[in-house]
């Protein structure tokens, strides 16, 4: 081994070669043991001068992490910071609409859980409802469909008389309204030629 | 700056997937990483143990370097956060408690005690310094300074020239000269 050789090895150390012979020098240290070995004592006369060298120095360290290694994958090539910048890039960029598309189901189904609802609620009145059938056909035939129709969810409420007449009016004006806005929506269960109508109990 | 710069071209070369050339960084940082372990555990072993983690974990993460801050840096931060996770899963783990019976003829140390802290070892390493301090006493005036300055005082070839009042190249070959001198006393400790 050429002294020229090992003063390169010994600038290399020093992070004194120009890139070529750095090239150079590092082949030499990673191929040939001799000159690895020659490496490794330098740096330990390093540690020794500035006293980083431990109470007991393991000069086959390298050795045995070098075995270790072997059953560890090459690494081929650095990952791109580029391109987790982009992903990180696109995920922000994705999730107020994510958001927003969650925020838009849930309105929706808020909604429709909301009309269905309303439509599905029985009218809780003081009156008893009638059917009148605008068609004449006979009350019994229509209890029979009502019957089958009528979801069995719907509330029958018990008559009882409203004592005072102006109260009473005024519901059963209510009530009519309401019930002919209903029967437009078109009630579940009702004939859409049905039409529900409060009962005056006292005339 | 100098060292910095062979260190991230070796860097690279691992980053290529060449193994050897992360063989280098362990041998030029060993010996320190394992000195700065060493005030985070007592044990030798344990140090040795660490430093060996923290290479291995360095190796792995090293796709992952960009060469932001210096590689001795990064490493040492592996090094210290391994040494920190040892102490804390160390406290964690409740004392074992080894009871030798009347019957009991044999006593299991730790193998990897028994590999490293031997008092050869010890000796060894206090073989290694007191050659090397001995041989750099004896130096000429010349390449002890130039060594020095290097060595303990980080100076680069162009600083040494300027205080030594000599060429770059002189400077070079002086504490190459002053490495050889030592080393001719190392070397059979180390065979």
């Amino acid at each position: 081994m050429s002294d020229n050789k090992l003063e390169r090895i010994s600038a290399l150390m020093d992070g004194e070669l120009s890139s070529q012979e750095r090239e150079l020098a590092i082949d030499y240290v990673k191929d040939d043991l001799e000159v690895k070995q020659n490496w490794q004592r330098y740096h330990i006369i390093g540690d020794t001068m500035r006293n980083t060298l431990p109470s007991m120095v393991q000069p086959d360290l390298a050795e045995k992490l070098n075995k270790m290694l072997e059953n560890e994958p090459a690494i081929l090539a650095p990952k791109s910071t580029v391109n987790s910048n982009k992903k990180i890039a696109s995920k922000d960029f994705t999730k107020p609409f994510i958001g927003l598309a969650i925020a838009a189901s849930v309105t929706a189904v808020a909604i429709f859980g909301i009309q269905n609802t309303e439509q599905q609620t029985p009218s809780v009145d003081g009156s008893a409802p009638q059917v009148v059938s605008n068609e004449g056909g006979s009350l019994s035939n229509l209890e029979q469909s009502l019957a089958t129709a009528i979801p069995k969810t719907v509330r029958t409420v018990k008559y009882e008389p409203v004592e005072n007449t102006i109260e009473a009016t005024r519901l059963n004006s209510y009530i009519l309204n309401h019930n002919q806005f209903n029967s437009r929506m078109g009630v579940q269960g009702v004939s859409p030629n049905a039409r529900l109508v409060g009962h005056e109990s006292q005339r | 700056m100098g060292n910095e710069i062979a260190d991230s071209v070796l860097v690279e070369k691992v980053q290529k997937g060449d193994k050897k050339a992360f063989d280098l960084l362990v041998i030029k940082y060993q010996n320190r990483v394992v000195n700065l372990v060493s005030r985070y555990v007592r044990d030798v072993t344990d140090a040795q143990d660490i430093a060996q983690e923290a290479f291995l974990k360095a190796y792995r993460a090293l796709p992952n370097f960009r060469g932001d801050s210096a590689f001795y840096t990064w490493l040492y931060r592996i090094a210290i956060n391994t040494a920190k996770n040892h102490v804390a899963s160390r406290a964690r783990r409740p004392q074992e408690v080894q009871t030798i019976g009347p019957d009991d003829e044999t006593f299991d140390y730790d193998d990897a005690l028994k590999e490293v802290e031997t008092p050869e070892n010890l000796l060894l390493t206090d073989e290694i310094q007191k050659t090397i301090l001995n041989a750099i006493e004896e130096l000429p005036d010349d390449l002890r300074l130039a060594i020095t300055l290097r060595e303990v005082e980080g100076l680069s070839y162009d600083e040494i020239a300027e205080a030594m009042t000599c060429p770059i190249g002189t400077v070079r070959s002086r504490i190459f000269r002053a490495r050889e001198a030592i080393d001719v006393r190392l070397k059979p400790l180390l065979e």
